[in-house]
């Protein structure tokens, strides 16, 4: 029989780092195939290869047994191919349907798109598929499930046999998961072959029926999905064995006091009026609590009060976050509060990517006196030897693979730069720690690291806000789980009531 | 920074091979352009006046660079610094020496600051483009310090377009390095010019001013969630880019002619924001990166006098190439930082 997609001995290089090497891969026809593998495992080089985003150094690729050789993707496309990237490449203030026409070529007499026709026929794919799309309206009004089956639609619209999907669950919600999942599957049917990209076991293992395994650039493992298991695949995945549980605890001595108590609050932006209804909310010292949700539905927004109150106002409700006030509190007041944040996205919020690696260390905490000198005049000198020191220090203690501390941030690898945020968030003892995000594209062993420092500050009596769109993140870690939904704080679950279909259900917005 | 003068190298050897079609020997115009920019004391003086008016305005614009902006109006916050230490001299004649040159240079960085604050001002708090703002601010500056000299303060006994001299408590008679250099326009105000930049050095090196506003210009998210007043550094790094092109009245109005004559700038505005780039806005290389400008306009000017054939806009033809080609390897290296993101 012939392979729907065949790799043979592909290999890549960047430099003297081979992103691929000696990369074989075939794909069966009609066969939902997964490839998983930690960030920077070669996954997404081999699948860029393979629709002729980049070009092979070495190797070959076949297509239903057909040697081709790619100058570009749309040349793949023509060969059946298609392909969904993870950030979606939809012009949002386009209809549907003007988006779906970017991938049509054909024109009439006159060299102008018959659009009639083209509704016709998006809307036969459409139906062919069982996919509703509401043709007319913008793309941003569309939800990120009906966008991604847009990105879908664009990509059979070629009469594509082969799909592939790049980590096409990250965005969405475990209810959209399970609709995705079974909209591949009726795909498949029908006969298409199709490539999923991801890092989740849980989801390759129930889709796919093959598994490729890509550890360090080379493929590691091939399992039948019915034949391996999850922690197969995570050994091959990491190189060694990974737990997936909690580890008991040994609290030291302290009050159960609460550091961040809420009571019916509901917030206001001063300056963009959106409102935010946390109404009773509160972590406790030794606490791990989660904040589950979908992105964008609020959470940026808490986040915000909490560093930036001064920009608030409340509508009700009291918010006393270590026993005082926290709307009377400003930026600067705040600074002299042992609170630390984890930002969601580090390159944006949280480093200073052309910046040195001890330049980034005290960013945020330069007004700390610890790294400070004083010179006549009262100018407040950078003690930078003293920073350069306790940089060196964190890259020795947390093994940060970097040359030195003045390597550029940008250098170092996600896995490697969260490590180090994470050091410099906690180098100043913080009692609340507010975790965003904080293994999101980090590497399986920078998460241990960061989940086993989360575990030892609880331990030690510090309270943690953990908001995270990894479901079996927020399993794991938390003791209680909050659940937000636009904008609203719609169910508080406890520990022995967690229940995966029902947080997806409320971060939904069902109740 | 050694690399980064290839393209200073690299513009002037494309400029001179231009001179071939002048039936010139490049060889030849390369050593009359080395002749009289470092020949005599006097030629040397003129280079180093230019030297420090350069380092004046690179240092304005790597300054704003540094925090964010981009500070095209150097050249308009010179001329209104220059204007302001002129009225104010003219309005103090009686001060007395030190204290007097003290007063004017208060007025040049007053001048200059406050020229360049309403477009940051702009910027910051409106969102109009202070690329766009500054640059229609130096046409203003030029008109306003035109129509002042030559109808407010102009000099009773000259024809030509410049202000009354300033009183003679204002010129520094003993200046020692005008001595050195054969009474040249060079001045006391190369040494302010180098102070200058090591301050500024020291600033962004030591300071945690300066480490913050460099947080903001590379990363104001970032900046902004470590609790930094952005706006409030952005605006006063805008106000010392204005006040240190200021500083260019000291170099001329103090430290050589005295009065303010319309047209003394050769553009130290536009040639500072090569300048900057050249030195990768690091305020000590900026001293180097000048001093090879300075060298450039003096020599490139003079061949206007020294050969029939390499007129005046030919000259201008040679440092345009030589800017050309700063900036393309300048772009490239922009390119690079902003790719590594």
């Amino acid at each position: 029989m012939t392979y729907a997609v065949e790799l043979r001995n592909i290999a890549k290089f960047y430099g003297s780092h081979a992103a691929n090497e000696n990369v074989s891969l075939a794909v069966e026809t009609g066969h939902i195939h997964g490839i998983i593998g930690e960030n920077g495992a070669g996954k997404s080089t081999a699948v860029k290869i393979l629709f002729g985003l980049e070009k092979p150094d070495q190797g070959e690729i076949f297509i239903f047994g057909e040697k081709v050789h790619w100058n570009s993707s749309d040349e793949a496309m023509n060969k059946g191919l298609g392909m969904v990237h993870q950030h979606f490449m939809l012009c949002e203030n386009e209809s549907a349907l003007e988006n779906f026409l970017l991938m049509r070529e054909e024109r009439n007499f006159f060299g102008m798109i018959d659009r009639k026709k083209e509704l016709q026929k998006a809307e036969m794919l459409a139906k062919k598929f069982g996919f509703e799309i509401p043709w007319n309206e913008k793309v941003k009004n569309l939800s990120v499930g009906v966008q991604q089956r847009l990105e879908i639609l664009k990509a059979l619209s070629r009469n594509s046999k082969i799909l592939i999907l790049d980590e096409p669950t990250a965005v969405l919600t475990p209810q959209e998961i399970n609709e995705l999942f079974a909209q591949l599957r009726e795909l498949k049917k029908q006969g298409l072959t199709i490539l999923i990209i991801t890092h989740k076991l849980k989801e390759v293992l129930s889709l796919c029926d093959d598994i490729t395994v890509f550890q360090k650039g080379k493929i590691t493992g091939e399992f039948k999905s019915d034949k391996t298991n999850i922690k197969e695949l995570a050994e091959k995945m990491v190189g060694r064995e990974i737990s997936f549980e909690k580890r008991p605890l040994h609290k030291k001595n302290f009050s159960n006091a609460n550091k961040i108590e809420l009571s019916n609050l509901e917030i206001q932006n001063q300056k963009n009026k959106s409102t935010l209804k946390l109404k009773n909310f509160n972590v406790a010292s030794g606490e791990i609590v989660g904040l589950a949700g979908v992105e964008g539905n609020g959470q940026d927004l808490f986040i915000h009060f909490l560093n930036r109150p001064e920009n608030w106002s409340a509508v009700q409700g009291l918010a006393k976050i270590f026993g005082q006030n926290w709307l009377e509190k400003n930026i600067r007041e705040i600074q002299n509060f042992p609170i630390s944040f984890f930002p969601e996205d580090r390159l944006k919020w949280g480093a200073v990517s052309d910046f040195d690696l001890t330049k980034n260390f005290v960013l945020g905490y330069e007004n700390k006196n610890v790294f400070q000198k004083k010179s006549f005049l009262n100018i407040p000198l950078m003690d930078w030897n003293l920073v350069r020191q306790k940089t060196l220090d964190s890259i020795k203690t947390d093994h940060i693979d970097a040359q030195s501390p003045e390597s550029p941030f940008s250098s170092l690898s996600g896995g490697n730069q969260q490590k180090l945020v994470v050091a410099r968030e906690l180098f100043h003892n913080p009692q609340l720690i507010i975790a965003s995000q904080p293994t999101r594209g980090v590497d399986v062993g920078a998460i241990e690291l960061i989940h086993e420092k989360l575990i030892h500050l609880q331990e030690c009596g510090a309270s943690i806000l953990l908001i995270s769109s990894e479901m079996d993140e927020l399993i794991k870690l938390s003791d209680r789980i909050y659940v937000i939904s636009k904008n609203e704080i719609v169910d508080h679950l406890l520990r022995n009531e967690f229940d995966a279909s029902r947080i997806g259900a409320a971060m939904g917005g069902a109740r | 920074m050694k690399n980064s003068l290839i393209g200073f190298f690299i513009g002037l050897a494309v400029a001179l091979s231009f001179t071939l079609f002048a039936g010139e020997n490049p060889i030849h115009i390369g050593w009359i352009l080395t002749k009289s920019a470092f020949g005599s004391p006097y030629d040397l003086g003129l280079t180093l006046y230019y030297t420090a008016g350069l380092i004046f305005t690179g240092l304005s614009v790597s300054v704003a660079f540094k925090a964010g902006l981009f500070n095209i109006g150097a050249e308009g916050q010179l001329l209104i610094g220059s204007l302001c230490a002129t009225v104010a001299g003219l309005l103090f004649p009686n001060l007395p020496f030190p204290i007097s040159v003290c007063v004017a240079t208060l007025a040049a960085i007053l001048g200059g600051g406050l020229w360049a604050l309403f477009p940051a001002w702009l910027k910051i708090y409106r969102g109009s483009h202070e690329v766009i703002v500054t640059m229609m601010m130096n046409l203003i500056a030029a008109g306003l310090t035109s129509w002042v000299i030559l109808k407010v303060i102009p000099n009773p006994d000259s024809q030509n377009p410049e202000s009354a001299l300033l009183s003679a408590n204002y010129i520094f008679t003993n200046d020692p390095i005008k001595k050195i250099l054969g009474d040249s326009p060079a001045s006391w105000a190369l040494v302010i010019a180098l102070l200058c930049s090591f301050l500024v050095w020291y600033f962004f090196e030591k300071t945690k001013w300066g480490y913050q506003v460099q947080v903001t210009g590379a990363n104001p998210f970032a900046a902004d969630r470590a609790g930094q007043p952005t706006k409030k550094l952005q605006l006063i790094s805008f106000f010392i880019s204005g006040a240190l092109a200021g500083g260019v009245a000291l170099v001329e109005i103090l430290g050589n002619s005295g009065q303010f004559k319309i047209g003394f700038s050769p553009d130290f505005g536009f040639i500072g924001i090569a300048v900057a780039l050249m030195a990768r806005n690091n305020p000590l290389g900026l001293v180097v990166s000048a001093f090879l400008m300075g060298a450039l306009h003096k020599g490139a000017s003079d061949l206007d006098f020294e050969t029939t054939t390499i007129t005046r806009d030919f000259s201008k033809i040679i440092q345009g190439t030589v800017i050309l080609f700063i900036s393309v390897q300048g772009y490239a290296w922009f390119k690079r930082k902003k790719g590594s993101k």
